[in-house]
C-alpha cells in the first residue's frame, strides 16, 4: 500500500511523540493518585485521631466529673445520703449522656439510685420514703481489686445504646455507677468534621454499632462485623495503632473509604467514611488536568510532527517531482540544493546527475538521428529491392508466361499437324518439355509468392469427398500411364479449409506419389480422427529415409537416392509445408525405405449445416469436351498476335469455328459478318493499351449479339481489380500458361452450363457450374491451370481408418 | 386528649411546636383537602390538623423538609385531617389521601397516627409523631400481621412520676396536692393510677381538679377546696395549652408551688416545669420521610424517642412566694 513519505513520517513522529506523552501521562497520573491515596490515608487518620480524641476525652469527661462525685467523703457529717442524692442529680445535669446515677456496695446492691425519668430510690431518715428493704442488685464489673473507674460492656435497652460505668468511692462507702446513652456520642461526632459528606461512627467490642450521627441506625443494633471496613480495621490494629484507608460501601451502599482508629475504650472502634468521590475529587481533578495537558501536547505534537514531517519529506518531494520531470525528458530540471547537509549533498548529485543525462540525451539524440537516417536508408533500399522482387514477379507472371503460354499452345497444334511419326515423335518430346517447363515455372513462382506473402487464405467448408473425386480424376490418366493404380477411399465428411489451396496441396502430395512410385498403387483416404478429419496420400514407392523427413521439405531439397531422373526442382513440398503452414493445418509424414511414405493432413472436421449444404458440391456428370466444342463459334480476342493465332488453329482442331481478334472494335466488325452469335467468348484480360480490358470485351459483345454468351477470360496476372471484376461478373478466369486440356475443359464445361441455364431438363449440370466456379477461385492462387474433370464417384476412404501405415501400405500391396 | 409535642426546627424551645402539635389533636372539626399546590406524581402528604393556612406545625415542618431536602418540597401535599371524635371523617380523609398513592403519609399527631394505620395496612408508608405507644400504634391488627410500615417519633409522656418526685423536692412539706387537667386527661387510668400510687409513696393525696371550659376555670379556683390545696401539678393536656395564662395566673394569686409539663408554660410564668425535649421531632421527621422516599422500608426504621428531659425553673419563684430549695434550683436545666 503505497503511503506518501510526509504521512508516513508524521505518522512515525506522531507516535513517537504520543507514545511518550501518553506514557508520561499515565505515569503521572498513577503518582498522582498513588500520592492522593497516601494523602487520603494521612488526613483520614488525622481525622480519625481527632475524632477518637474526642470522644475518649467526653467520656473521660463524665469519668471525671464520677471521679469528683466519688471523692466526697459521704459518710460523714453533712454528707448523707440526701446530699448524695443531690449531688448525683447535679451530675445527671451535668452530663446530659447519663441517665441513671447508682451507689451500691461492693456486692452490688443499691444504695441510692437516681433517674432522669424513673423515680428515685434511697433511704431517708426523715419523713422520706423508704425505697425498697431488698435493694436491688447491679451487676460489677472487675473484682474488688479492680481499677478505679471501669467501663463496662454496651447494652441495648429499648433499643438505646447503653453503657455503666462505675467509679470506686476512695472512701470505700460505695461504688459509683452511671448510665450513659451513648446516642449522645452522636452529638460529639456529628461536630467533627469528616470532610465535606464524611461519616463518623463508632462500634464497639463486638462490632456492633453504638453511635451513628444517624440516631435509627444505631436504633437498629446493627452487627457491622461483617464489613469491609470493620474487618481490615480489626486486621490491621491489631499490630498497629492506624490503618490504611480501604475502599468499601457506607451502611446506604454507597461506595466510600474508610479509615478505623482504635479506641482506649474497650475493643471500640472509630470508622470514617468518606464517599470515594469526594475524597479522590482532587485526585480525579489532577488526573483530569493532567489528562488535560497530555491532550494537549499530543495536539501540539501533531502539529508539529505534520510540520515537521513536511519539512523533512520536502526536499525530498523536490526531488520526487524533479524525477518525475526528468522522466518526463525534462532533463533541464534542477533541484536548489540551498540546505547544507545530506540532502543539500543529495540535490547536487541529483543536479550533476541530471546535466549528465542531459549532455547524454542530447548526444543519443543526435546518434538516434543518424541511425535513424540510415534505418530510414535502408528501409527505402529495402522497399525499392521489394519492388524490384515485385517488378520481377510481375515481369515473370506476365511477360514470361505469356510466351510459355504461346508455345504450349503451338507446340499442341503442331503436334496435332504432323502426320510424319518422326517428327510427331519430336514434337511431342518437345511438347513433354513445354509442360515440365511450365510445371518447374509455376512452382518457382509459387514459392516465390508465397514467400512474399501474396497468398490469402479463404477458408469455407466443404465436402471432401468432391475434392478428392476431382484430384482423382486428374491424377487417374497419369497413374495409369506409369502403370500404376490410384484409388480414392473419400469420406462423407465436412472440413473446414480453403479448398483451392488444400486441392493444390493434394494434388502436389498425389503427384509426388505418382512420381516416385514405380509399381504398386497409391492410395488416398480419409479417416476421423476426434474433431479433425485426416487426409492420407499413401503410396508403395521408394520411401523416404528418416534422415530426410526433416529436409524434404526444404526448398530444392532433393533426395539422391531417389533416383537423379525425376523431373522437378524439388519445390513441391515445400509450397506443401508452406501452404499447410498458411493454413494452419498440420502434416505428418511417415516413409520406411522400400515400403512407401504416408502424408497425413489433419483438417478441422466441420458438422453438416444447411449451409454447408448449400454450397456443397456433387460430382459432375462427365463431359467429353471435344464433343460439346465440335461445331461451336468461339470468338477469340487476344492483342497477341502468336497466340491468336495458336488460339485459333487449336480450336479448329478441335472442331470449332473460330473468330480471332486483336480488339473488340476488330471482334464485333468480325462478329457483323457471321451469321450467328458467338457460342463462347475467349479473351485476354489484357488487349493493349488503347483497348478495353477482357471483360469490356465481353460486356460490348454480349450487347451486341444481344445475349448472355459465356466467356473464359486469361490473364498472365497474378490478381487485380481487374481480375477480382471478372470474377464479381460471373466470369471464369484462367491464369497462363494455360494447358490447352485444361483450356478445353474449362470451355466446354462454361458452354455446359450456359446451356443448363437456358435447359432446365439440363439441370445435371448445374453441380458442374457450381464446381467450375470453384475450382476458377483456386487458380487464383496457385496460377497453376486445374483440370476441371471430375472424378469417377466417391470412395469409402474410411474403410481404411484405423489401420497404421504398414497395414496399409501391405493391403494395397495384396489387394493389387 | 392530649397530643405529643412538636419541636422547634433550630432547637429553640419547643412551645410552638408543642402548641401546634395540640392544636392538631384537638383540631377543627372541618372536613376538607387543601392542596398545598398543584398534586404532583406520588406526593408526600401531611394530615394536618388545621387547615393548611393556619397549621403552624405544617409550616414548621415543611421549613424543615426544605432545609433538609430540598427535592421533596415540592412534592409536599397538605390534607385537612379532622381532629376529635370525627372519627369517620378522618378515615374518610386518610382513604382519599391513600388513594392519592402517596409515597409517604405525615402523621403529626396521635389522632392522626392511629387514622393513619388503615393507610399503612393498606401499603402506604406512615411518618408519625406520636403520643401513643408506637409498639401498639405500629404493630398490625388482626387479621393483618407484623409490623405496619409506618415508623416516627415517639413522644409518650414518660415524667409523670418524676413531676411529682420533682414537686415534692421543691416543696417538702406538701401534702395537698391538685392535678389540673380537663376530663379526658382523667380518662387515662394506664397515667393516673400510677400516679397515685407514686404520690402516696411520696406521702402527697392528688386532688383531681377537673376543668373544660375556662369560666369554670375560675369558679374551681376559688372553691374552698381548691384554696386548701398546697401545691398544684398540671399535666399536659388541652386545658393547659388552650387557657396557659389563666392558669399559670390563678396560681400564682395562689402563692403555690405547681409544676407543669412545658418549658413554655414556665416561660409564661409558671413556677418550674420538667419535659422532654422534643426539638429533634421535626429534623427526625424530615429526615425519616426522606429515607421513606429513598426506598427505605418504614416498617424497618426504629421509632425515634427523646433523649433530653429539661428542668425549668422560674427565677423569681421566691418573689411569687414559693421558695424552692437549693439542691433542687442547682438541679436545673433552664432558669427562666
Amino acid at each position: 500500500m503505497f503511503m506518501s513519505i510526509t504521512r508516513r513520517y508524521a505518522l512515525l513522529v506522531c507516535v513517537v511523540a504520543v507514545s511518550l506523552l501518553v506514557a508520561s501521562g499515565l505515569t503521572e497520573m498513577a503518582f498522582s493518585y498513588r500520592d492522593a491515596r497516601h494523602r487520603i490515608d494521612e488526613v483520614q487518620s488525622l481525622q480519625a485521631r481527632v475524632a477518637a480524641a474526642e470522644i475518649e476525652q467526653y467520656v473521660q469527661g463524665i469519668r471525671t466529673a464520677m471521679a469528683a462525685v466519688a471523692r466526697l467523703p459521704w459518710g460523714s457529717a453533712g454528707f448523707d445520703d440526701a446530699q448524695r442524692r443531690s449531688e448525683l442529680h447535679r451530675l445527671l445535669a451535668l452530663q446530659p449522656a447519663l441517665t441513671e446515677a447508682a451507689v451500691v456496695d461492693a456486692q452490688g446492691r443499691e444504695r441510692l439510685y437516681v433517674s432522669r425519668v424513673a423515680p428515685d430510690r434511697w433511704r431517708d431518715g426523715r419523713a422520706w420514703p423508704l425505697i425498697e428493704a431488698t435493694a436491688a442488685q447491679w451487676p460489677l464489673e472487675g473484682k474488688p481489686g479492680a481499677p478505679t473507674s471501669v467501663l463496662g460492656p454496651v447494652y441495648f435497652e429499648q433499643g438505646e445504646p447503653l453503657v455503666r460505668l462505675q467509679q470506686r468511692e476512695p472512701s470505700g462507702n460505695g461504688i459509683l455507677v452511671v448510665t450513659t446513652n451513648l446516642r449522645f456520642l452522636a452529638d460529639v461526632i456529628a461536630r467533627l468534621k469528616a470532610g465535606e459528606q464524611g461519616q463518623i461512627y463508632v462500634v464497639d467490642g463486638a462490632d456492633r454499632l453504638i453511635a451513628h450521627p444517624i440516631g435509627t441506625h444505631v436504633l437498629r443494633q446493627l452487627d457491622l462485623g461483617d464489613r469491609e471496613a470493620i474487618r481490615a480495621a480489626r486486621d490491621e490494629l491489631r499490630h498497629r495503632d492506624l490503618m490504611r484507608a480501604v475502599d468499601s460501601v457506607d451502611l446506604d451502599g454507597r461506595p466510600v473509604t474508610s479509615t478505623a482508629v482504635r479506641l482506649t475504650l474497650p475493643g471500640w472502634l472509630l470508622v470514617i467514611e468518606q464517599p470515594r468521590s469526594a475524597v479522590l475529587a482532587a485526585a480525579i481533578d489532577t488526573l483530569g488536568r493532567t489528562a488535560l495537558v497530555v491532550i494537549l501536547f499530543i495536539a501540539l505534537a501533531l502539529v508539529s510532527s505534520v510540520l515537521f514531517a513536511r519539512r523533512m519529506a520536502a526536499p525530498l518531494l523536490r526531488l520526487r517531482r524533479a524525477s518525475q520531470r526528468m522522466s518526463a525528458g525534462e532533463f533541464h530540471v534542477r533541484i536548489p540544493d540551498s540546505r547544507g547537509d545530506e540532502l543539500g549533498l543529495l540535490a547536487q548529485d541529483f543536479n550533476r546527475m541530471a546535466a549528465r543525462l542531459e549532455e547524454s540525451y542530447a548526444t543519443l539524440e543526435a546518434r538516434i538521428a543518424a541511425r535513424t537516417a540510415e534505418l530510414a536508408q535502408a528501409r527505402d533500399e529495402a522497399e525499392r529491392a521489394s519492388s524490384a522482387k515485385t517488378r520481377f514477379l510481375a515481369t515473370a507472371s506476365h511477360d514470361l508466361r505469356q510466351p510459355m503460354h504461346t508455345i504450349g499452345l503451338l507446340v499442341t497444334v503442331l503436334c496435332r499437324e504432323l502426320r510424319d511419326s518422326r517428327s510427331l515423335s519430336v514434337a511431342e518430346k518437345l511438347q513433354g518439355c513445354v509442360r515440365l517447363m511450365e510445371t518447374l515455372f509455376s512452382s518457382l513462382l509459387d514459392v516465390s509468392k508465397l514467400d512474399a506473402g501474396g497468398v490469402r487464405v479463404m477458408p469455407e467448408t466443404f465436402a471432401v469427398s468432391g475434392l478428392l473425386a476431382r484430384l482423382q480424376q486428374q491424377f487417374e490418366p497419369q497413374a495409369q500411364a506409369k502403370g500404376l493404380s490410384l484409388r480414392v477411399r473419400t469420406s462423407r465428411g465436412w472440413v473446414r479449409a480453403d479448398a483451392d489451396l488444400l486441392e493444390r496441396v493434394l494434388g502436389n502430395l498425389i503427384s509426388n506419389a505418382i512420381q516416385y512410385t514405380e509399381s504398386g498403387q497409391v492410395l488416398v483416404g480419409c479417416r476421423r480422427r476426434g474433431d479433425r478429419l485426416s487426409v492420407q496420400v499413401i503410396d508403395t514407392g521408394v520411401g523416404i529415409g528418416q534422415e530426410h523427413l526433416e529436409s524434404i521439405f526444404e526448398e530444392f531439397y532433393r533426395i539422391d537416392s531417389q533416383g537423379g531422373n525425376r523431373a522437378g526442382l524439388g519445390l513441391g513440398l515445400a509450397i506443401v509445408k508452406r501452404s499447410l503452414d498458411l493454413m494452419g493445418h498440420s502434416l505428418r509424414v511417415q516413409s520406411r525405405i522400400g515400403v512407401g511414405t504416408c502424408f497425413e493432413i489433419l483438417l478441422p472436421r466441420q458438422e453438416l449445416t444447411s449451409e454447408a449444404l448449400a454450397v456443397r458440391r456433387d460430382t459432375a456428370a462427365d463431359v467429353d469436351p471435344v464433343t460439346w466444342m465440335h461445331g461451336a463459334f468461339l470468338l477469340i480476342v487476344d492483342d497477341n498476335e502468336d497466340a491468336r493465332l495458336a488460339m485459333e488453329s487449336l480450336w479448329r482442331q478441335w472442331g470449332g469455328q473460330v473468330l480471332a481478334a486483336g480488339g473488340l472494335g476488330e471482334a464485333l466488325t468480325g462478329l457483323t459478318q457471321h451469321l450467328r452469335p458467338p457460342d463462347l467468348i475467349i479473351s485476354d484480360l489484357r488487349l493493349g493499351r488503347d483497348e478495353p480490358d477482357g471483360l469490356s470485351v465481353v460486356e460490348a459483345v454480349r450487347e451486341a449479339v444481344g445475349e448472355s454468351t459465356p466467356a473464359v477470360l486469361m490473364t498472365a496476372e497474378q490478381g487485380g481489380a481487374a481480375i477480382a471484376a471478372a470474377r464479381q461478373a460471373g466470369l471464369v478466369v484462367l491464369h497462363k500458361p494455360v494447358n490447352p486440356e485444361t483450356l478445353l475443359r474449362t470451355a466446354a464445361e462454361v458452354m455446359r452450363v450456359s446451356l443448363a441455364e437456358a435447359q432446365p431438363e439440363l439441370a445435371g449440370l448445374d453441380d458442374g457450374l457450381r464446381a467450375g466456379g470453384h475450382v476458377e477461385g483456386s487458380q487464383d492462387r496457385g496460377g497453376v491451370g486445374l483440370d476441371r474433370a471430375r472424378g469417377q464417384g466417391e470412395v469409402a476412404a474410411d474403410q481404411l481408418g484405423g489401420l497404421p501405415l504398414q497395414d496399409q501400405v501391405e493391403d494395397l500391396h495384396l489387394s493389387r | 386528649m392530649h397530643s405529643g409535642k412538636m419541636a422547634h426546627p433550630n432547637g429553640r424551645p419547643p412551645d410552638r411546636a408543642r402548641r401546634a402539635c395540640v392544636a392538631v389533636c384537638l383540631g377543627a372539626a372541618v372536613a376538607g383537602v387543601s392542596p398545598v399546590r398543584p398534586a404532583q406524581a406520588r406526593p408526600v402528604i401531611y394530615l394536618g390538623g388545621f387547615r393548611e393556612e393556619d397549621d403552624r406545625a405544617f409550616k414548621a415542618f415543611r421549613e424543615q423538609l426544605a432545609i433538609r431536602h430540598p427535592a421533596l418540597r415540592t412534592a409536599l401535599l397538605h390534607v385537612y385531617t379532622p381532629g376529635g371524635d370525627q372519627e369517620v371523617a378522618r378515615s374518610e380523609v386518610i382513604l382519599r389521601a391513600h388513594a392519592m398513592g402517596p409515597r409517604v403519609l405525615v402523621a403529626p399527631t396521635g389522632t392522626s397516627a392511629a387514622a393513619a394505620r388503615v393507610a399503612a395496612a393498606l401499603g402506604t408508608p406512615v411518618v408519625f409523631a406520636s403520643y401513643l405507644d408506637p409498639v401498639r400504634l405500629t404493630r398490625a391488627t388482626p387479621p393483618a400481621v407484623g409490623r405496619l410500615p409506618m415508623t416516627g417519633v415517639s413522644l409518650a409522656d414518660l415524667l409523670a412520676l418524676k413531676r411529682l418526685e420533682l414537686l415534692r423536692d421543691a416543696v417538702p412539706s406538701a401534702r395537698e396536692v391538685g392535678v389540673l387537667a380537663d376530663a379526658a386527661w382523667f380518662r387515662q387510668p394506664e397515667v393516673l393510677d400510677p400516679m397515685l400510687g407514686h404520690a402516696r409513696r411520696l406521702g402527697m393525696n392528688l386532688r383531681p381538679i377537673v376543668v373544660d371550659e375556662l369560666d369554670a376555670l375560675s369558679l374551681v379556683m376559688h372553691r374552698e377546696d381548691v384554696l386548701a390545696l398546697q401545691a398544684w401539678y398540671v399535666p399536659v393536656s388541652f386545658l393547659s395549652y388552650q387557657h396557659e395564662a389563666a392558669i399559670i395566673e390563678h396560681i400564682r394569686r395562689q402563692r403555690l408551688p405547681a409544676i407543669h409539663g412545658t418549658v413554655e408554660e414556665v416561660r409564661a410564668g409558671a413556677t418550674m416545669a420538667y419535659a422532654q425535649d422534643t426539638s429533634f421531632a421535626l429534623p427526625a421527621m424530615a429526615d425519616l420521610v426522606a429515607r421513606v422516599c429513598a426506598g427505605e422500608a418504614a416498617g424497618e426504621i426504629p421509632v425515634e424517642t427523646p433523649r433530653r428531659f429539661v428542668l425549668a425553673i422560674r427565677r423569681d419563684a421566691s418573689e411569687r412566694g414559693v421558695r424552692l430549695p437549693p439542691a433542687l434550683i442547682r438541679r436545673a436545666d433552664l432558669l427562666v
